[in-house]
């Protein structure tokens, strides 16, 4: 670009200042012109007008009269009173007249003009002597200017006329010339405002040229500047303007150049951080602690569908409604003091929906003014995530429940079955342990009929003979009493003696354990000993564990009859002697906190592919009516589910064996130990 | 006279059978009047006849058509020729061609609120002239010679009492005769008598009203005639007789409605339309008579 060179401001002063002062002389001479001219001509006008009236007012009245004489003559003669009272009415309008009147030649009025006619008969005042030398006399009178003239010829009247004006004719003359005035000056106005138009166009003409000249030197360089700034506005930051001249637009072309230097890297950031924050992914906003904003991203626009104008003008706090206007009131203070705050709370957008986001506020310092500068996200997804989890929770909840009291009712049943079964085997134990006191009560009730033949009856042989009935019968008293317990359903889990249970499961199944040959032994390490006969085993326990005793005992029973069948299968299947003797060894014993019962038999063990379902429900290895396989099922829910203690299988030397681990009861235990 | 009119009855009545027939198809409803200038008499009387046609469809008028004749003569030919069907005219027009066409005088049609007048005859007060025998040799001043009520009438009753009428200078050799002068204005009729130009002067009583209550006072009616009807509708003598009696009956209740009143103060200034009364009648063979007098 190239400067040329410049004219200075003085002279662009000077040269404005004389076409000013050119301008302003001419208007004024064109003003006093007109002025001069227009009051000279109203002058002129009053003038003549006074003239009239105090040289030759009577001569014009005169006339007049004179001209009516001759034009009222004819009518009159003719006695045309249509006609005259025409004349009488256009006199009337053309003339400030209050009455005009037409008499007769005896000075009696014929008509006023008027239908009426209320002037008909009236006979006028007139000098007949003066009137018929001087023709037309005028008078003033108090209603007016009176003007009596005579109506007809020198040698002949016809009738008499009078007018009275109601208003001095000078007067209304000199309104009606005023007026006149009036239209000229406004004429001569309007001449001078055109004459003035016409030379302030032909002077801006004039300036207009020589201003294009001027301007076209001056402006130049300015035009180029203005072409440069198009450029930039465009875009274009790489612009630049040439300095070749010294003066004050070489200066400006100079500062032009270092400002675009300044405002492209100002421009280059400022546009950065523009893109960057629209890029951003939520709503970024900034505003200060009066809650105005100052700078925000399109996203806040396009979610909220507020306009810019319209964020402009607003608080921070009107983007929120209820509980969540008062929050995030809060965390803009507590961002303010403590410098960061976030919050969760729904942004409601103009449309009123509402969108749940997290927001953060970080304190920004700008001098001594502080700012919050923050971005806030979109958390529908997640919300409505968490919302389906909860609601996924609680159903599964429900399910889970659904599912445990179906488990349970399951579980009930299959209890009530288990029991069942153990109550049939229970009977068999029960028929077994009776056998042999019915067998004893059979032998003494038939040797107390012998004693009877043989004279042997005796007081003493019948009390020796009673006592050891009733012995008898106490035992199957005792038999009956534990198979009830046995089945007694409890309600609470109590502290009670493992061993005392165990004894009386195998005081119950020793009958049949006996029948088949099958030895049992109870060992205790509390105890330190064993305990081979039922007798032997009714003995004070001292190993304490929680729980259902019952159930606890149905265990321990479904697993020695376990024992008792597997110990008779494998007899049956050869595995040992047809006479091999069946042991089933049951120990218990504490380790720390823990009550161990171990149930173990020489039947051989169990099969390996089948230790993992052994407690599965109904898996038997039995023949068809011989087990149910709930048997273990029921076991491991009692001790596990029931009791909070674990039972488990494994393959012992001869066999399997089962552990029962249950709670040892402490206390219970203390207190026993100390007695 | 007789003669002359059963003739004329027997024309009307051969046109009559001939115009008939063409009552069966549409047609046109057609009002006769007298005047020269037709061009305002048809602007001014077509949007009533318009308005009578459209209630007349179930005679098969059709539409509405205003005939103009330039005087009575013109007239009575167009009635001959069976172009008019209504004729609206002057009470002393309608009675020669009742005379001379058979038209039928049927209803009175009152004009600028005016339903008939009279003439009166006046002199000055302090005359000595008491009634119109008293006028012999004496001057009268009439209108002009176009007008009924101030020359036509007044004349034809001096004339009917036995006076000799004549114009002021002729035949100056019958003194008895009342000579007479036109001024060409009511009102210049009353200066007349009153500046003693003629001795007596006769206009219609309308034109007494509306002279100054100031002049009336110099002045003295002597005789005022019978009344007569302001204007009057005829029916030609073939228009069927419902058809009369239908237009009747619309011409009666035209002045109740505010159009009605609008259409027909646009024909003329007609006020309303009324049937003739029996003192109409009487008026009407007044007039007759009167006519026996007017050349």
């Amino acid at each position: 670009m190239h400067i040329r060179p410049g004219i200075t401001k003085k002279y662009s002063l000077v040269i404005a200042t004389a076409g000013l002062l050119i301008l302003l002389l001419t208007v004024s001479a064109a003003f006093m012109v007109v002025w001069k001219g227009a009051g000279d001509v109203k002058k002129s006008l009053e003038e003549n007008t006074t003239g009239i009236y105090t040289e030759t007012y009577n001569a014009m009245m005169g006339s007049f009269a004179e001209s009516l004489r001759y034009n009222l003559f004819n009518l009159l003669y003719q006695l045309d009173m249509v006609r005259i009272n025409r004349l009488i009415n256009d006199m009337r309008e053309g003339m400030p007249v209050k009455s005009i009147i037409v008499a007769d030649s005896s000075g009696r009025a014929l008509t006023d003009g008027t239908n009426e006619n209320v002037s008909f008969g009236r006979q006028l005042v007139i000098d007949l002597k003066g009137i018929k030398s001087s023709p037309v006399m005028i008078e003033k009178t108090e209603s007016g200017l009176r003007v009596v003239f005579l109506i007809g010829t020198n040698d002949y009247t016809a009738g008499y006329g009078e007018i009275i004006f109601s208003e001095d004719p000078l007067k209304k003359t000199l309104k009606m010339q005023d007026e006149a005035v009036s239209r000229i000056w406004e004429s001569f106005t309007a001449s001078f405002l055109k004459i003035a138009l016409a030379g302030t166009a032909i002077l801006a003409f004039i300036t207009f040229i020589f201003g294009i000249l001027f301007s076209k030197t001056l402006t130049g360089p300015i035009k180029e500047l203005t072409e440069a700034t198009k450029k930039i506005a465009s875009g274009d930051m790489s612009h630049r303007v040439k300095v070749e001249t010294a003066d004050e637009i070489g200066e400006l072309a100079s500062t032009f150049n270092t400002m675009m230097d300044e405002l492209r890297e100002t421009t280059v950031s400022r546009d950065f951080t523009d893109a960057l924050i629209d890029s951003l992914p939520g709503v970024f906003y900034f505003f200060n602690a009066q809650g105005r904003y100052l700078k925000w991203n399109k996203n806040l626009t396009i979610i909220s569908g507020y306009s810019d104008e319209e964020i402009q003008s607003m608080n921070p706090l009107q983007f929120f409604a209820g509980e969540d206007k008062h929050i995030i009131e809060k965390r803009i203070q507590e961002a303010f003091e403590n410098g960061y705050s976030t919050a969760e709370a729904e942004l409601t957008t103009k449309d009123n929906r509402k969108i749940p986001y997290f927001f953060t506020g970080l304190r920004y310092i700008v001098g001594d003014e502080p700012y919050l500068i923050g971005v806030g996200i979109d958390i529908t997804e997640r919300k409505t995530a968490e919302d389906k989890l909860l609601e996924l929770n609680r159903n599964l909840e429900a399910m889970v429940e659904d599912e445990v009291e179906k488990r349970r009712q399951q579980e009930h049943m299959l209890i009530h079955q288990s029991r069942l079964a153990a109550m049939g085997e229970m009977i068999g134990a029960i028929a077994h342990q009776w056998r042999q006191p019915l067998n004893a009560l059979g032998l003494i009730v038939q040797d107390i009929r012998d004693a009877d033949e043989y004279g042997e009856l005796t007081k003493d042989y019948i009390d020796k003979s009673v006592e050891k009935s009733m012995n008898q019968i106490k035992f199957m008293s005792k038999t009956i009493d534990d198979f009830r317990n046995f089945f007694r359903p409890e309600k609470e889990k109590s502290p009670f003696d493992a061993l005392i249970a165990i004894e009386v499961v195998l005081s119950m199944l020793s009958g049949q354990l006996k029948n088949n040959n099958i030895a049992y032994r109870l060992t205790c390490d509390a105890r330190n000993r064993t305990f081979k006969e039922f007798p032997e085993i009714i003995l004070p326990g001292d190993i304490h564990a929680t729980g259902y005793r019952n159930e606890f005992q149905q265990a321990v029973l479904n697993i020695i009859n376990n024992a008792k069948d597997a110990i008779i299968e494998a007899r049956e299947k050869g595995k040992m002697g047809s006479a091999a003797e069946g042991v089933i060894e049951v120990d218990v014993s504490r380790a720390g906190d823990r009550v161990f019962i171990s149930i173990s038999d020489n039947a051989g063990g169990i099969p390996e592919e089948i230790m993992e379902r052994i407690f599965d429900p109904y898996f038997t290895t039995k023949e068809q009516g011989k087990g149910t396989g709930i048997g273990l099922y029921m076991s491991k829910i009692i001790i596990e589910n029931n009791m909070d203690g674990r039972l488990y299988a494994e393959n012992v030397k001869d066999g399997a064996m089962f552990t029962i681990e249950l709670s040892l009861n402490e206390g219970y235990d203390d207190r026993y130990a100390s007695n | 006279m007789i003669m002359r009119a059963a003739i004329k009855f027997f024309l009307i009545f051969a046109l009559t059978l001939y115009v008939l027939p063409a009552f069966g198809g549409e047609r046109e409803l057609r009002l006769g009047l007298i005047s020269d200038n037709p061009d305002s008499r048809i602007r001014e009387y077509m949007p009533l006849m318009k308005n009578v046609a459209a209630r007349l469809k179930e005679f098969n008028i059709k539409d509405a058509r205003i005939v103009v004749a330039k005087d009575v003569d013109e007239m009575l030919k167009k009635i001959e020729r069976g172009e008019v069907d209504i004729i609206f005219e002057s009470a002393f027009s309608t009675i020669e061609m009742q005379e001379k066409a058979g038209i039928m005088p049927t209803m009175l049609v009152w004009r600028k609120g005016v339903r008939e007048y009279r003439t009166v005859f006046f002199v000055r007060r302090e005359s000595p002239i008491k009634s119109l025998s008293d006028l012999k040799g004496k001057t009268i001043v009439f209108e002009d010679q176009k007008s009924t009520s101030a020359y036509a009438m007044p004349k034809a009753e001096l004339k009917r009492r036995g006076l000799t009428v004549l114009p002021l200078n002729e035949k100056r050799e019958i003194k008895d005769a009342v000579r007479y002068i036109f001024t060409g204005e009511e009102l210049n009729q009353a200066f007349f008598v009153v500046q003693k130009r003629a001795d007596a002067g006769a206009f219609n009583n309308n034109d007494w009203d509306e002279t100054s209550e100031k002049v009336r006072a110099d002045l003295r009616i002597i005789h005022e005639t019978e009344p007569m009807p302001r204007y009057m509708a005829s029916f030609h003598p073939a228009l069927p007789e419902k058809l009369r009696k239908a237009i009747k009956n619309i011409f009666e209740e035209l002045h109740k409605t505010p159009e009605g009143k609008e259409i027909l103060k646009k024909a003329s200034r007609i006020t309303k339309i009324e049937r003739l009364t029996d003192a109409d009648l009487k008026a009407l063979k007044y007039l007759k008579e009167l006519m026996e007098f007017i050349e």
